[in-house]
């Protein structure tokens, strides 16, 4: 019982930690543009910024409902199945890929059903819709997790990253991994990292309130985008394998903040996404046919070795 | 030379051709008005109000006239009598008519309400200034308050939805009005010439520009060239910063943050040029009557030439940013399409009817300022979308590079002013119009003059008719498309603020 305690601990911990140094990033990010601008420093974003803005918003109006509440569990419940490190796990299953993902889709419901509370006409359709996009983005990131699941005969995360040892998946699925990257960056795209989300940013804030409940669904975004980013690093990126003389947890933390900054800097060079003409243009049109294809030789080359021995 | 000595002794083709329309109107309308006077270059035809109908109806549907585009509305008051004016002009024979009718001061509502009945028969229009039923503003399904959209803060909107598709959508703009005709009243000219710039803060030297225009106009003053080459050079380092600026509220609605910071970081290397000419950047208080206030030197031209290869790098980067980006062409191909027969109609000028294939410039088609000097292309659009309307904005910022570069080629020697005494500046009393190709389109200062004062102005932004287009663009459309289309029109809240209504 203590050692589940104590890991929950550590990964409540690291989750914080990485929480603060994201959203640092982040604000330090927006607030050297807006110096370059030409803007007077007055919102440079220091070390203490992340802390001021937390107090900032717990101090406005605060509207918690059911919802709210249910976020909040769900987005530290979907770490239960993720190993952090080889030993870093809350619960160990074989089927953890599969929990994990339930997990993360009842998060993202659970965000359209916290949408759909609003009286608000606009905001509700509005959200409702970018919710819809978001959840038609998850398909081919599935797809391309079972081409994954495919190539290593496991469900189980922790033995998807024993099994790079050799080599990472990136190479043996390039464009799998290029189609999970691509789909997480438009997933992002709609959550919103560092400016205004499209999902809680409501036109009429007096009906929605300011407080508690935006700093949830802040928190369940950056939950979304550190899971989507640790699954990358475990399925395509060889998780935790140490590099020549590095350990595997620095490697998995270098991985880890090289994508968020990629993904912040492909954010501001890219326009929004939450138009249902670009969603079809990008998701119907592109993404899901590659990662379907994708999926489609792969199960094919394993039919074709495995069950009638042709290769 | 001769150039010269022809334009001293022959009037221009416009104002002879203006002439002969007035004969011709007074002509045709002759037992229905009052009079036909030339005010500037539009036509004024004072109307009693039971002959209004007659009037529009002859205007509209008579083969010679076709006046088919309706502008604007606006009432004033003058020495206790109510007067209302309805600016309309033909695209067709190119000329515009101001009628003007009074309406009694006891019931002025209900004539005001009844006259622009009969403007809605012949032009749809007239509609926006019709009187709302109760029901119709009363329960909306979403309202959309003045502030909520970055930059519009001058107008309600009220949508009527089907789903996510808007079935109609109804504009306010009474929530923003802050300036009626009577606060220029008796006001010093002096005053009022530095107050113009207020009427348009997103490129603050036109109004000044046009005020002063008209002034010029009632007195028949010739400038000298130097200063209307410093006009032109101020007019065109003003497009090009409103230019700027409209991309840069597009990037910002388009989250493309970078080309957002880079834009903005170009507007402010234009407004810095501003600034070194006239002392300020937004309101510039430059223009004076006769020329402006103060000379350029050497310096300043040199240092606008050397500007000048470095702000067109960098926005052609801004524009391959923009328009290669398959995400931007995407959401902005195909929304808000404007008809080039709509927008006529409607009264749209400037860069957004040109992006509907109208090919229609005042530099280009009235002798404003000196531009016939320069040679320079007028951009036209196809379809009349929202990326024609910003591929536009970057060929009218190139080509005003272009004319620049030009105008600082030739710039002339010689006074910078024309020496007035405004304090015993006296006018021969009448009405003037005058219209400038402003950035927006075309903007209208209508002015009634006394002796020494002037007696009521109307000022006829450009913006108040896209945005009354707006009304009926906005049908069919996504909500989610309500604020790209909105900017796209590039409306300027300042004129929409303080025109007559």
């Amino acid at each position: 019982m203590l050692v589940i305690l104590k890991k929950i601990f550590y990964i409540v911990i690291i989750l914080a930690i990485n929480l603060y140094i994201c959203e640092y990033i982040g604000n330090k990010f927006a607030a050297r543009m807006e110096i370059r601008r030409g803007y007077r420093v007055t919102r440079v974003a220091s070390a203490g910024f992340p802390m001021i803005r937390f107090i900032k918003f717990l101090s406005m109006d605060n509207r918690v409902n059911i919802w709210t509440f249910f976020i909040f569990i769900i987005s530290f419940l979907m770490w239960s199945a993720v190993p952090i490190t080889g030993s870093l796990v809350m619960v160990e299953e074989d089927y953890s890929l599969l929990i994990s993902f339930t997990f993360y889709i009842a998060l993202v419901i659970m965000m359209l059903l916290n949408s759909s509370r609003s009286s608000h006409n606009e905001i509700f359709s509005e959200n409702c819709k970018k919710l819809l996009i978001q959840l038609s983005f998850i398909i081919p990131l599935l797809l391309s997790s079972i081409s994954v699941v495919l190539v290593n005969k496991t469900l189980s995360l922790k033995e998807m990253v024993n099994s790079q040892y050799e080599c990472w998946n990136i190479i043996l699925q390039p464009v799998g991994g290029l189609t999970f990257f691509v789909s997480m960056f438009f997933q992002l795209k709609i959550l919103g990292i560092n400016r205004k989300s499209y999902l809680s940013a409501a036109i009429d804030t007096g009906k929605e309130g300011k407080g508690l409940g935006r700093v949830i669904d802040k928190i369940a975004i950056y939950m979304i985008i550190f899971f989507l980013i640790v699954i990358l690093n475990i399925m395509y990126l060889g998780g935790w394998q140490s590099f020549y003389i590095v350990r595997g947890e620095i490697m998995l933390a270098l991985k880890f903040y090289f994508i968020f900054i990629m993904l912040l800097l492909l954010d501001k060079i890219t326009g929004r996404v939450d138009s249902y003409k670009l969603m079809v243009r990008i998701n119907w049109k592109f993404l899901i046919p590659v990662s379907l294809v994708n999926f489609i030789i792969t199960l094919g080359f394993f039919v074709a070795r495995d069950i009638y021995n042709l290769i | 030379m001769f150039d010269d000595i022809y334009s001293k002794i022959y009037p221009s083709a416009k104002s002879v051709f203006m002439e002969e329309t007035e004969r011709n109107l007074g002509f045709i309308l002759k037992d229905k008005v009052i009079g036909v006077f030339k005010a500037g270059l539009d036509l004024l035809v004072e109307v009693s109000s039971d002959n209004f109908h007659d009037v529009v109806k002859e205007l509209k549907e008579n083969p010679e006239l076709k006046v088919n585009s309706f502008q604007s509305v606006a009432t004033y008051k003058r020495d206790n009598k109510i007067f209302m004016i309805a600016d309309l002009s033909s695209t067709v024979n190119g000329f515009s008519v101001l009628l003007r009718t009074k309406i009694s001061s006891k019931e002025a509502e209900k004539d005001y309400f009844k006259i622009i009945d009969i403007l809605k028969k012949f032009y749809k229009a007239a509609g926006f200034y019709q009187r709302r039923a109760r029901e119709d503003v009363s329960n909306p399904d979403i309202r959309i308050p003045p502030g909520i959209l970055d930059g519009l803060d001058c107008f309600e909107l009220d949508i009527y939805a089907d789903g996510d598709v808007i079935k109609e959508a109804n504009i306010n703009i009474d929530v923003s009005r802050v300036v009626d005709g009577g606060y220029y009243k008796d006001m010093e000219i002096y005053n009022l010439i530095s107050y113009a710039s207020r009427f348009d803060w997103k490129a603050g030297i036109f109004p000044e520009v046009c005020l002063c225009g008209a002034f010029e106009g009632l007195l028949q003053l010739k400038l000298t060239d130097r200063a209307r080459y410093i006009r032109m050079l101020l007019c065109e380092l003003s497009r090009i910063s409103n230019h700027i600026y409209f991309i840069s509220n597009i990037c910002n609605i388009l989250q493309l943050d970078i080309a957002f910071n880079l834009s903005l970081l170009e507007r402010e290397r234009v407004l810095r040029i501003m600034e070194t000419i006239t002392g300020s950047r937004i309101n510039p208080n430059f223009i004076r009557i006769g020329g402006v206030k103060e000379d350029i030197n050497i310096e300043i031209l040199v240092s606008i030439r050397k500007a000048l290869p470095v702000l067109f790098k960098n926005i052609r980067v801004i524009e391959k940013m923009v328009t290669s980006d398959f995400t931007v062409i995407e959401r902005l191909k195909d929304t808000g399409v404007i008809s080039k027969e709509l927008a006529l109609e409607y009264g749209v000028s400037g860069p957004n009817l040109r992006a509907s294939g109208a090919r229609y410039d005042l530099r280009r088609d009235r002798d404003f300022i000196s531009y016939k000097d320069l040679s320079f292309k007028i951009p036209v659009g196809r379809k009349g979308d929202c990326l024609d309307r910003v591929s536009i904005r970057f060929s009218e910022i190139f080509q005003s590079l272009k004319l620049i570069n030009q105008m600082i080629g030739k710039f002339p020697e010689g006074e910078h002013i024309k020496k007035i005494n405004m304090l015993h500046l006296e006018f021969q009393p009448g009405m003037i119009s005058y219209s400038i190709e402003c950035p927006h389109g075309i903007f209208k200062i209508y002015m009634e003059v006394g002796r020494k004062r002037v007696r009521s102005m109307i000022v006829m932004g450009p913006s108040l008719n896209s945005l009354i287009l707006s009304g009926q663009i906005l049908k069919g459309n996504n909500l989610e498309d309500i604020d790209i289309i909105l900017m796209s029109l590039d409306i300027s809240p300042g004129e929409i603020m303080s025109t007559g209504k």
